[in-house]
């Protein structure tokens, strides 16, 4: 997949978040921001997930080798 | 509510560090080993056709002008147009394999695994040394640059070298602002991410333009190319857990023909996106077993990304909710109008930069303007990434070919 994240876009997220007032409408965009940033802190459970996993092999293959 | 925004920002933190960092390793030198200076190798070059008549002639006849030792090998895949016929009119260097049904048609991966197989019952590889014998797999609407196999010949000199991958452009990319687009994406994405990526031992291969040694391909356990949407992935990562390191050769390039809709745009992407998804499952384990280090981090950002990309998507509709709020109440000045321009539209300059290093042509103007529309092109990604993920909860896992025009 050729996709990076389209950075650009992200910035827009300064904006919303700096943006001046508190109504309805902004009040729904900063949900939808929050939503993506729990989204986001999701991912990192997942990426220590596999740091772990990543640490369990590597030790278990490193017993293997020096029970061998 | 504001844990949340606080870890979007985090987000927004991540993706431009991660951006930024790959941009300045991209402009650093590489050195590499030269051991096997002065071999000379015999070059194979494969392509998968499923109905191509519109496109194989004119690839077949540049392959025909490549310099050095050739052959190309075409795999049919049962196609019902006039594929197998114009192939066999091609001459000498070109030879055809055709697949029937019900063997056929089970996506490029299979039959690719089908040529090579041939290559290899056929005698044509008898008393090589498979160091020496590249495999180069191009699309059917591939038109490589006369000068590619001189250009990647060098890096097969230092033996660690299993795969290069060389860049890609659109012929057809004068042809619309679409077609252009897709052009300015695939020289940022080899010019910035490729480039970098040599530094961190995490090149990718592309279905298009891919030169493999024929060692490395036998050095995997299993058939090289896999089912899974997005093959060239797969097997780039694959050769990287086998031990070899693969290159990225951005003085040559290979085209192909730009989708020219935006329906079939949105169509080929959520494909790509969909086998990006598939493989991710298949390779983290391996990375997590077989890859260290900064390779390691990098792939494994890298097979998340679809993720990411789906997070990010809710980003610009929140954005354009509170702009319409804020512009109906008049609550913001011309400076905040600037601050979005600026934040948003900036990045713009880099792109603009990295592509005329490459299409030399391209005026500094237009070339500005085309990245401003770039940016917005991004947002394909998001429907595409949405539309994959809903074949993929649906359990449709077909191959959405690209049709040609």
């Amino acid at each position: 997949m050729y996709a990076k994240l389209p950075f650009g876009t992200l910035f827009f997220l300064l904006g919303v978040a700096a943006m001046p007032g508190a109504s309805v409408p902004v009040q729904v965009a900063r949900v939808l921001l929050a939503v993506a940033g729990a989204g986001y802190g999701l991912y990192l459970i997942f990426l220590l997930g596999v740091l772990i996993a990543r640490l369990r092999i590597r030790s278990a293959e490193f017993r293997e080798r020096r029970a061998l | 509510m504001t844990v949340g925004i606080g870890l979007a920002l985090a987000m927004i933190a991540m993706a431009i560090g991660y951006n930024g960092g790959m941009f300045v390793l991209s402009r650093r030198a590489y050195q590499q080993k030269d051991d096997q200076n002065g071999r000379s190798r015999f070059y194979i070059f494969l392509i998968a056709c499923l109905n191509e008549e519109k496109v194989i002639q004119a690839s077949l006849e540049r392959l025909s002008r490549l310099p050095g030792e050739t052959l190309v090998l075409v795999i049919d895949d049962a196609s019902d147009d006039r594929t197998a016929e114009l192939v066999r009119a091609a001459g000498d260097g070109v030879r055809l394999h055709r697949r029937a049904l019900p063997e056929a048609r089970k996506g490029k991966g299979a039959a690719l695994n089908a040529g090579l197989a041939h290559l290899r019952a056929c005698g044509l590889l008898d008393g090589r040394d498979p160091d020496d014998v590249i495999v180069c797999v191009v699309d059917a609407d591939g038109r490589l640059d006369r000068h590619a196999v001189l250009e990647v010949d060098p890096y097969f000199d230092d033996p660690r070298i299993g795969a290069v991958q060389i860049g890609v452009r659109m012929y057809n990319r004068d042809l619309g602002l679409l077609a252009r687009l897709q052009d300015m994406e695939f020289v940022v994405y080899g010019e910035v991410f490729q480039n970098a990526r040599r530094h961190l031992g995490s090149v990718g291969m592309g279905g298009n333009g891919q030169f493999m040694r024929l060692s490395a391909l036998e050095s995997l356990r299993e058939e090289p190319w896999s089912d899974c949407l997005t093959e060239d992935l797969d097997l780039g990562v694959r050769l990287i857990a086998a031990g070899w390191t693969n290159a990225f050769c951005g003085s040559a390039a290979v085209s192909q023909q730009a989708v020219l809709t935006l329906g079939r745009l949105v169509r080929q992407r959520s494909r790509w996106f969909q086998g990006h998804m598939q493989a991710a499952r298949k390779l983290y384990p391996l990375i997590l077993r077989r890859i260290d280090g900064r390779a390691a981090a990098d792939l494994l950002y890298h097979l998340s990304s679809p993720a990411l990309l789906l997070l990010t998507s809710l980003l610009p509709v929140s954005f354009a909710i509170a702009l319409a709020d804020a512009v109906w109440h008049g609550t913001l000045g011309p400076l905040w109008f600037a601050w979005f321009y600026v934040i948003t539209f900036g990045i713009a300059n880099v792109y603009a930069h990295v592509y005329r290093q490459r299409e030399k042509e391209a005026g500094r103007l237009r070339s500005l303007l085309t990245a401003h529309v770039y940016i917005l092109y991004g947002y394909v990604w998001f429907l595409s990434g949405w539309w994959a993920l809903w074949r993929h909860m649906s359990g449709r896992q077909g191959w959405l070919k690209t049709a040609r025009t």
